[in-house]
């Protein structure tokens, strides 16, 4: 079985396309981050706690209203609450008194009836989650430098210009998703990032190395007329090494539960995959097309 | 032309055996069934049995290191358990007393179990018996050192425990430290021989100015004074935190001569090193005496941090309570009210005014009822002089108290203090708490002290232990405090394992339909994968978390990648082979060299990432990272070495007209 084998689609041509669809949810992506005043951050940045639980069999009462109402009278005004089938999720954002966690496990344990085993609880203060920022912060930099030099490197600096728009417009559009669905940014979300990161640029690699092989072989064709065979040709290996993927976050996202902090790790893998394998063709290569364009020579 | 290489073969077969061997149960249990059977401190620490005489067998407990919650009655138990089912197996019977086939005898000393055999089966060699009982452990030295006995552990999030980020919080540390030595160096000085005279101790940015006061007796006589002096220094030299004193002024006047001594805290780094590893070993203590397996207590890298990783603990507030307490015990005397004649203490809600204190005392609270006693601001005697601390029953016979053991010094002053106020209170201050204020009868100069306060016996236990263990030279904060629960952590990994089957399974369905017959090879090329990953990450000793199941699920889909882009690249050169003549084998052979340099690009890329991410990670993220790195490796690995060499060894140089792929 073969599939797309020999499409010839003017993706450079229909690039303004493309910038439009960019544009759009990029746009939406702000406007959610300005409106929400900035990502969602979790406790791991701004500090707080979190505790998650499993359901004792045959818990009927333990509903969102009786749970917030439980913890306002141990002090605790200001509770996320998350029911699910099997488990509870309660979050409390912002620095908490030492000792939170235990109150707040102590209230499910003698009010609702759950069991200490199935308690678990994660209290952050806020002197982490501003280290954490900042390294959050440099690592993504530091791969955005490494990644650039590595690609001027093997291909050309106007290639590497191009990767890195495609990467930064992924994780802009993956932000700006996660800020519309108001999903919390945790460690293991920014895991995530810079596994899109480096991710993103598989695709785009693939799609630039046709391209440098094109430039060999097809002397006599224009610029815009290599870069559209070349992503024509890897079109194949590009959805499939993506689809692969994606299959695979796919089944992480849905055998765990919403509150489960891998879950949101795999929302943004799968955000993260889509992004970049239509970032490599509709945003990495018109750009190389754009610099190219304006007179820069080629590899 | 495929060239069938030895080489590459022996390659591909070594590292599925290293694989293989991280992977499958440890070879001790086949090997050795009795060392087998034997917990793993035992298999790690107990030494071998030996034949004492014709009848006897025994092994010596002596100097084996018991982990925590067990002595040598425990372990004499163990052994005899396994011994007894381990001689069941090869014909022995024990029965009580001398009829029986075998005796155990323990030693009162402590330190032998030994095994005589009475009967006439013993008429067997010993040396016979031992072996067929494996005790001493039948794996072939050259094996035990081969086989690795690393397996993968399961990370805290999967296996349940607690997690606890401790802070020092270095600027404020200071400060304490710098208002602690303004008072207790004037009286170190004070109580030394020759009694050091000190005017004033002035504090300056993170700098003390020692002014010593030189009696006027020996002002003028040079021996003495610098006998005086060099008392002096070696006391302030002695000082923790603080660099060596340097005198930096003299002032004269008729009335006396005054030697100004500086003293500095230690650089900052430094000084967070000091305080830090102070805090370690307190925490080394305390953990230990509170006896949670396999506890993990160590620095963050580049922090004032401390990391205490406690698996299997149930819940976290013992922990915290064992971590949070400074553990700084104090006595002060406590005041006499002047109107009253009687011992300075109001019920809570009344608390002195500071203006009607009289100098040098302060207050502090009852923890219990909260009334507010008035004390000496000077401690006489103070924690760090207990030698040792245990529960015992009190005088009554029906109390539990805590007995305290102090040493010479704190004996000594202990031994003052009760001497000049016999009568008065002695307030025992626990972390600025007062735990109880007993009337001092008599002198008491043995230096043992008793702590009484309705303590139950874990209570007392509790408390023994943090005095014993010392009391953190610094404050601490807990900054991070994680419990996992062993149920959900059951419930991530039965998810982790099903994401991954399912997943799996969808990648292998679509590369048998898409590829056919070569499917099958990236389906090997995937489960060597898989194997090589697990295999590595025990390999490494690297802690299994949940990220890091998600690493390898991940892996499973980008693994299948470089097969990929290897499969289209054959796709095209086949194309273009097409009426030429060329054979199947060339288009395998430049797929492989066409892809190669895309392969390696994009690893490569992803790999730095995987790198970044482990170096700005902790725990559970670093776990995803290292499976992420592995897996990058690994795939590349299978796909450019294993799958080449598997169409060579199908394909090689037959000649096929299509290939199925």
């Amino acid at each position: 079985m073969e599939l797309l084998r020999d499409t010839n689609i003017d993706f450079v041509g229909k690039r303004k396309t493309g910038y439009l669809i960019s544009t759009i949810f990029i746009v939406a992506g702000l406007v959610s981050l300005v409106f929400h005043q900035g990502p969602n951050f979790g406790i791991d940045f701004n500090g707080g706690v979190k505790i998650r639980a499993k359901l004792p069999a045959g818990a009927t009462n333990l509903q969102e209203s009786n749970v917030k109402t439980a913890l306002a009278s141990v002090g605790f005004s200001n509770s996320k609450i998350l029911v699910e089938d099997q488990s509870i999720t309660i979050s409390i954002s912002g620095k908490q008194d030492d000792g939170s966690g235990q109150k707040i496990a102590q209230a499910l344990q003698s009010k609702f009836q759950v069991d200490a085993a199935d308690i678990e609880i994660n209290e952050v203060g806020p002197s982490v989650g501003k280290d954490l920022k900042w390294t959050a912060l440099w690592s993504i930099l530091w791969s955005i430098v490494i990644l650039l030099i590595y690609i001027s490197f093997r291909f050309h600096f106007q290639f590497a210009l191009g990767a890195i728009a495609a990467l930064i417009h992924d994780v802009l559009i993956t932000l700006g998703i996660f800020s519309l669905l108001t999903k919390e940014i945790n460690l293991p979300t920014v895991a995530a990032f810079l596994t899109i990161i480096g991710y993103s640029l598989n695709d785009t690699i693939v799609v630039f190395d046709r391209v440098r092989e094109n430039q060999g072989l097809l002397k006599s064709a224009t610029f815009p007329e290599i870069l559209n065979r070349s992503i024509n040709q890897s079109l194949s290996r590009t959805l499939i090494t993506s689809l692969t993927t994606f299959v695979v976050v796919l089944t992480i996202f849905f055998f765990s539960s919403v509150g489960e902090e891998i879950n949101t790790f795999a929302l943004a893998l799968i955000v993260g995959v889509i992004a970049g394998t239509y970032s490599s063709v509709f945003i990495a290569t018109p750009i190389v097309y754009l610099l190219n364009r304006r007179g820069v020579t080629t590899v | 032309m495929y060239q069938f290489s030895v080489g590459k073969l022996i390659i591909i077969l070594l590292v599925l055996l290293f694989s293989v061997l991280y992977i499958l149960p440890t070879p001790g249990a086949f090997f050795d069934p009795l060392y087998g059977h034997l917990p793993l401190w035992m298999q790690k620490r107990l030494p071998q049995f030996e034949t004492t005489d014709a009848n006897t067998i025994q092994v010596d407990l002596k100097d084996v290191k018991y982990p925590t919650g067990v002595d040598f009655g425990d372990a004499t138990e163990i052994l005899q358990q396994i011994l007894r089912s381990q001689l069941d197996k090869i014909g022995f019977d024990l029965q009580d007393g001398e009829t029986g086939d075998y005796l155990f005898q323990v030693n009162e000393t402590e330190d032998l179990l030994k095994v005589q055999f009475l009967a006439d089966k013993s008429q067997l060699e010993l040396g016979r018996i031992l072996r067929s009982l494996h005790l001493r452990g039948s794996m072939p030295e050259v094996m035990r050192r081969l086989v690795p006995a690393e397996r993968l552990q399961l990370g805290l999030d999967l296996k349940g425990g607690v997690y606890l980020v401790l802070e020092v919080d270095i600027e404020e540390s200071k400060k304490d430290l710098l208002q602690e030595k303004r008072i207790s160096i004037p009286n170190q000085l004070r109580s030394a021989k020759p009694r050091i005279l000190c005017r004033t101790v002035e504090e300056q940015d993170e700098t003390l100015l020692v002014h010593i006061g030189i009696p006027s007796r020996i002002r003028n006589v040079p021996i003495e004074r610098q006998k005086y002096l060099n008392k002096a220094e070696e006391i302030l030299e002695s000082l923790d935190f603080f660099t060596s004193p340097v005198s930096v002024e003299n002032h004269e006047s008729d009335k006396e001569k005054i030697v100004i001594y500086k003293l500095e805290i230690t650089k900052a780094e430094r000084y967070s090193d000091q305080a830090i590893d102070r805090v370690l070993t307190v925490l080394r203590n305390r953990i230990d005496a509170f006896g949670v397996a396999e506890p993990s207590i160590r620095r963050e890298e580049g922090k004032s941090r401390i990391i205490i990783e406690l698996p299997g603990a149930k819940d976290s507030s013992k922990s915290l309570d064992i971590v949070k307490t400074m553990g700084q015990l104090e006595f002060k005397i406590v005041k006499n009210n002047p109107t009253t004649n009687s011992p300075w203490i109001v019920p809570k809600g009344s608390k002195p005014d500071p203006t009607e204190l009289p100098e040098e005392t302060e207050v502090r609270q009852h923890h219990e009822d909260e009334s507010w006693f008035v004390v000496e601001k000077l401690a006489s005697v103070s924690g760090d002089r207990i030698r040792n601390a245990y529960p015992s029953p009190g005088q009554t016979g029906l109390e539990i108290v805590v007995s305290l053991e102090l040493d010479g010094a704190g004996a000594r002053s202990f031994a003052e203090v009760t001497t000049q106020h016999t009568g008065e209170l002695l307030a025992i201050i626990l972390d600025n708490k007062v735990q109880s204020a007993p009337r001092i009868n008599e002198p008491i100069p043995s230096g043992n002290a008793q702590i009484s306060g309705k303590f139950s016996i874990d209570e007392a236990t509790y408390l023994a232990n943090i005095l014993k263990s010392g009391a953190y030279p610094v404050q601490v904060q807990i900054a991070e405090e994680r419990t996992a629960s062993p149920t959900l952590g059951q419930k991530s990994i039965e998810n982790g394992i099903n994401a991954g089957v399912i997943g799996m399974g969808l990648v292998l369905l679509f590369m048998l339909v898409y590829y056919r017959a070569s499917g099958l090879i990236a389906i090997a090329a995937l489960a060597f994968n898989m194997l090589i990953v697990l295999g590595g990450l025990a390999g490494f000793g690297a802690t299994l978390t949940l990220p890091g199941i998600a690493g390898l699920v991940l892996t499973i889909g980008m693994a299948v990648d470089a097969n990929v882009l290897i499969f289209e690249r054959i796709r095209e050169e086949l194309r273009r082979n097409k009426g030429s003549g060329k054979t199947v084998w060339l288009a395998i052979e430049n797929g492989y060299s066409r892809a190669f340099w895309t392969i390696l690009d994009a690893n490569l890329t992803t790999f730095a990432v995987a790198l970044i991410l482990y170096n700005f990670g902790t725990g559970p993220i670093r776990g995803f990272a290292v499976t992420l790195s592995i897996g990058i490796l690994a795939s590349f690995f299978t796909a450019i070495v294993v799958t080449k060499e598997l169409y060579g060894w199908f394909v090689g140089n037959r000649q096929i007209e299509k290939l199925s792929i």
